[in-house]
């Protein structure tokens, strides 16, 4: 059992949504998530200032990824989808609060991508759906992303809405004296009823030896049972495919990495795990 | 009075004495191999057997019972015993056309492994190809092609912004696609910020989006073409995997089927298809039968997954038992039956079909040996008689249903590649049918060259006798029967004769006498005797009449009570009887019949009274007929017959046929124009010829015994008696008590050759020869005839006189021009 001290609960949940993003499918995952972690859901849905400003330049054109045929990019046009596309999740977050039983509340703010997260004010964790695309691209560690995740106090959860937050949690150990991404995915496992795993990660075997040990440790302490595994990579793609054999193959899964590993300073770090099909929840 | 002696009693029944029989019980006799008396259709049916051309098929023809089948049955499975089993044939899926299934011929026995062998397969492949698709290996390098795709994009739009962030300019996404707009401290220019640039900035950096928009798109127009590329490395990939998970257990299939070219190159599409639709398996292994509402219902009705039913193997024809060439007895040949059919299967309320849904029929069992077929029920199903033709002509078997053939269904359906026969059709049928496919079938001679006869009586001589009996003794062992005893035996050939109508004939109606013999059993049972014995057999031929005698007994009963008339006593001129038979199914009776005679003046006019009134058949005037024909060659040579003459069969309510009563009509129509009466006593039968000679006629037997009844029942008083043709002798083979009341000079049966011998019989009265003139000896019987006639003649020539000529008036009428 976790003690309530030990993990700071999702207690509100802020999901994040621009136009690019696919709405519907991010709002049912996170409303599931809420629901099922007893927490209120704030949406916020963004009107990129970079977005409007393009449109309302007259000279710019919007360009279709599967015609290559240019258009005209009407700033009229363009307020009139967001208004529309913010309007049809409001409702759809209303309704599923209702059928679901949770708190809520829906805004639409007009900002850059990169405010985005303070505009969506405190939360304990906020979700982004989708990789790649404007959001994300603002929580990438280094110039311009760190800073934004670095001023949050909470968890990031980066997930891809096809996959609507399933399977097993995996909590990947790169450090010692990190337990605070054992406390948020053995509660979220709990919460879930999933599966717990833990992947330590170590370039050596003795430091590995002393990860899992200590990790077992924690384990035994509070009674709860995971597997435990081992991997040497560190590298994006070495940490995917480890992950993917702890899973035996299977799809889907919610990795934890404490947000203050070094392991999430590798950029390829989110594509790999989106590509994989693991979620990827930054604990704090 | 006529000095025709009667026949003695040993004339009447030809015994089979007991004691001429070499053995006590049948038990002793040997098994009968040979067919007794079928000498010609066995012939015909080893012919056709052994002949290997074409159109040389059999036709069976003969009477119900004679052992058409059983005997063919027989002959062909000896044969076929020693012939080479059949090819098995199968249908599997054509891959490059599944609508036309494709035929393989395999050699016998092989077509089942070969199905156990695919299903195997398939079952090693649902594990092995999932299994080889969740691999490291795989999953690695799929997702390896998916970055590749995915990496080169970015990189793209990398490169797109990084040439677009040298010159000012970002790359923004939209909510439908991508725009470009120029930035300043990483954030796109308002419009108000974008007018306040100078002019020649705002012109270039127009360009530069211009430009930079020009080179988006150019990139965006090869995504497409990198995604194809991407699709066709994973698809080279899952080739890749998927031959490598099929490559193995094909090559150990393949090694079983070396010798088998046609297989080798079916397992070899099979690999390929494999290789192409290795999703199949996927969807297979992820859901049992794939996903949805579809799978559900198949995996309710217990069918393999659409796809995975294309590796099925459909065995059409299976040898492995086979023990030399099938015969195969088609019992209801329909056309699905004959050619097979295609089923349906439901499917969300639609019927679909495939090639694992063709089902053989009886031509695809017997090719290679032999297939025997009731014409009768052949050509009552719709089109199968057709189709057999047709499948004759072509040696090919086409599955196809009656409303595909005939155009009436114009769905999708399949067309099953043709399957090669080569088969020998047996037909069995009736001597009619034969002969009337013959007149008008134009197709039946070239498609039916061989008739076998069959036979229902044969010769009973010292050899025939013997063979009977081992047939009765083989019957009585496959029938689990008792053994019979030699009077069993001697009363069975006795009865062999009287069935086949002949003295000096057997008959080989082998139905007939198995079932004489499973009911003599019987009544030995019930009487606990240990063997079948004379009594036992006559018993069961008793009961046998017994059981159908009804209408004989019937009117037996109202000439009895005098309803019909028949007298049995007395002499009446121009009356006679004569006899018919009656056929109740297999049971035949005779029938006293009351003939009668007028005549009176007219014009060589003999009136067929039953055939005025449509009553009488053609055989009936013609004997009628036949009989004027006699009149007038005896009585007219110089004199017009001036006579007019009915004849009837009194009390005759229903149609009469053949000439076997025209002797007796005769007799009736001279005594009536003797006026010489004729003993009632008597009764005749008998056909004539124009020149008096009395012919054989049928049934005599049950024609005596019919009289002999009538007179037995009133008394026989030593008088009665019956005028049979003499050919008929032969074939007499009475009932005991008739034979024993002959014996006691009670009832007579006087043979006749011709008809003055006949006329003598029953008049008393000599019929006289003709002298040289034509004239007949004073009294005798011809003499009165040639009276009557002459009587008649002058009567005629005075009324034809004409009358004496009126004078002629004023009121005539010149005549001449």
């Amino acid at each position: 059992m976790i003690a309530p001290d030990e993990v700071r609960a999702f207690r509100r949940i802020v999901l994040a949504i621009d136009a690019t993003t696919d709405g519907t499918l991010v709002l049912d995952a996170a409303a599931a998530l809420a629901a099922r972690l007893r927490a209120e859901l704030a949406a916020v849905f963004v009107e990129d200032l970079d977005l409007l400003n393009s449109a309302d330049l007259p000279f710019v054109l919007q360009t279709s990824p599967f015609t290559a045929a240019s258009q005209v990019f009407d700033m009229s046009a363009t307020e009139r989808e967001l208004r529309t596309l913010a309007g049809q999740l409001r409702r759809r977050l209303a309704a599923e609060a209702e059928r679901q039983h949770f708190a809520w509340s829906f805004r639409v703010v007009r900002c850059r991508a990169c405010e985005a997260f303070l505009e969506a004010g405190e939360s304990d964790l906020l979700v982004l759906g989708g990789s790649g695309r404007a959001l994300l691209r603002h929580l990438r560690p280094g110039p311009g992303g760190g800073a934004a995740v670095a001023r949050r106090q909470g968890s990031v959860l980066l997930f891809n809405p096809s996959r609507r937050l399933a399977g097993p949690v995996v909590v990947v150990q790169d450090r010692a004296g990190m337990a605070r991404a054992l406390a948020v995915g053995a509660w979220l496992a709990e919460a879930r009823g999933e599966e717990l795993v833990v992947l330590v990660v170590a370039a050596a075997d003795a430091e590995a030896q002393a990860l899992e040990e200590e990790a077992r440790a924690w384990l035994d302490r509070r009674g709860l049972e995971a597997e435990l595994h081992r991997t040497r990579s560190a590298d994006a793609q070495g940490l995917c495919d480890a992950i993917t054999r702890c899973l035996g193959g299977r799809r889907s899964a919610t990795t934890i990495v404490d947000a203050d590993s070094p392991l999430l300073e590798d950029p390829a770090l989110l594509a790999a795990m989106d590509r994989a099909g693991y979620d990827l929840l930054m604990a704090r | 009075m006529a000095d025709l002696k009667s026949l003695e009693a040993e004339a009447l029944y030809a015994r089979c004495d007991p004691a001429s029989l070499s053995f006590e019980t049948t038990a002793e006799l040997q098994d009968l191999e040979e067919v007794l008396g079928q000498d010609r259709a066995v012939e015909s049916v080893h012919f056709a057997a052994g002949i290997k051309h074409d159109g040389y098929n059999l036709f069976a023809l003969g009477p119900a019972g004679t052992g058409k089948h059983s005997v063919i049955g027989e002959i062909l499975r000896r044969r076929a015993a020693g012939e080479a089993a059949p090819a098995d044939w199968c249908y599997v899926n054509n891959f490059s056309d599944p609508q036309k299934p494709r035929a393989l011929k395999l050699p016998p026995g092989r077509a089942a492994p070969l199905r156990e062998d695919m299903q195997r397969l398939v079952d090693e492949l649902r594990a092995a190809i999932p299994a080889a698709f969740e691999s490291e290996d795989y999953t690695a390098r799929a997702r390896l092609i998916e970055e590749e795709l995915k990496e080169r994009q970015e990189q793209a739009f990398q490169a797109l912004d990084e040439q677009a962030g040298e010159r000012g300019i970002t790359l923004v996404r939209t909510p439908t696609g991508f725009a470009l707009a120029p930035i300043r401290d990483g954030a796109v220019l308002t419009p108000k910020q974008f007018n306040e640039l100078p002019q020649e900035e705002q012109e270039r950096l127009k360009k530069e989006i211009e430009s930079l928009q020009e080179a988006l798109q150019e990139k965006l127009r090869e995504f497409p073409q990198w995604a194809r590329e991407a699709r066709e490395k994973v698809r080279a990939l899952n080739q890749e995997v998927s031959r490598y998970a099929v490559g193995h257990l094909m090559e150990e299939l393949r090694k079983c089927y070396e010798d088998l070219p046609e297989v080798l190159e079916y397992l070899d599409e099979v690999r390929s298809d494999l290789i192409d639709k290795a999703h199949e398996f996927l969807q297979a292994a992820a859901g049992g039968h794939g996903p949805g509402p579809e799978a559900a219902e198949l995996q309710q009705a217990g069918t393999a997954a659409p796809g995975l039913r294309a590796y099925e193997v459909n065995v059409i024809v299976d040898a492995r038992e086979a023990e030399g060439a099938p015969v195969v007895y088609e019992d209801n040949p329909t056309l699905a039956n004959l050619i097979g059919r295609l089923e349906h299967i439901s499917r969300f309320g639609a019927l679909v079909t495939d090639f694992t849904l063709l089902r053989p029929g009886a031509l695809h069992r017997a090719n290679g040996g032999y297939l025997l077929l009731d014409a009768r029920r052949l050509l009552m199903q719709p089109f199968a008689y057709e189709e057999l033709k047709r499948v004759l002509r072509s040696s090919e078997i086409h599955i196809e249903s009656a409303a595909q053939s005939l155009g009436l269904i114009s769905t999708v359906s399949l067309e099953p590649e043709p399957i090669p026969v080569d088969v020998k059709i047996v037909l069995f049928g009736d001597r009619q049918m034969y002969y009337l496919l013959c007149a008008y079938d134009p197709d039946f001679e070239s498609l039916f060259k061989v008739p076998a006869d069959f036979e229902d009586r044969t010769l009973r001589d010292d050899a025939t006798v013997s063979l009977y009996a081992r047939q009765i003794a083989t019957m009585a062992r496959r029938e689990e029967i008792r053994p019979l005893d030699r009077g069993g035996v001697a009363r069975v050939i006795e009865h062999g004769s009287r069935l086949a109508g002949d003295a000096e004939r057997l008959s080989v109606h082998l139905r007939g006498l198995a079932d004489l013999l499973r009911e003599a059993d019987y009544w030995a049972d019930s009487g606990k005797a240990k063997v079948i014995g004379a009594q036992h057999v006559q018993q069961a031929i008793d009961a046998q009449i017994r059981r159908a005698d009804r209408l004989r007994e019937r009117i037996q009963e109202e000439i009895n009570r005098g309803t019909i008339l028949i007298d049995t006593e007395g002499a009446v001129p121009g009356r006679i009887n004569g006899l018919s038979v009656m056929q109740l199914d297999r049971y035949s009776f005779g029938r006293p019949t009351r003939i009668t005679a007028s005549v009176r003046l007219g014009r060589d006019e003999v009136v067929d009274i039953e055939r005025r009134v449509e009553l009488g058949g053609p055989l009936h005037s013609k004997g009628v007929l036949i009989l004027a024909g006699f009149l007038g060659g005896r009585f007219a040579q110089s004199r017009p017959l001036s006579l007019s003459a009915s004849l009837v069969f009194e009390q005759s309510y229903g149609g009469v046929d053949g000439d076997s009563a025209s002797s007796t009509e005769l007799y009736a129509l001279l005594s009536a124009l003797a006026d010489a009466p004729v003993k009632q006593s008597l009764a005749v039968t008998g056909s004539v010829n124009q020149y008096g000679q009395v012919q054989a006629i049928g049934g005599v037997n049950e024609k005596i015994e019919g009289f002999f009844d009538v007179c037995a029942a009133r008394g026989l008083n030593g008088e009665q008696g019956v005028l049979i043709p003499e050919a008929n002798v032969k074939h007499l083979m009475l009932r005991a008590d008739v034979v024993e009341a002959v014996r006691k000079k009670k009832f007579h049966v006087y043979p006749v050759a011709t008809i003055d011998q006949g006329i003598e019989v029953l008049t008393g009265v000599p019929a006289g020869e003709a002298a040289a003139d034509g004239s007949w000896p004073e009294g005798t019987f011809n003499a009165r005839v040639a009276a009557k006639l002459d009587a008649y003649a002058a009567a005629a020539r005075r009324y034809a006189r004409p009358e004496p000529a009126e004078e002629e008036g004023e009121g005539a009428k010149e005549t001449k021009p």
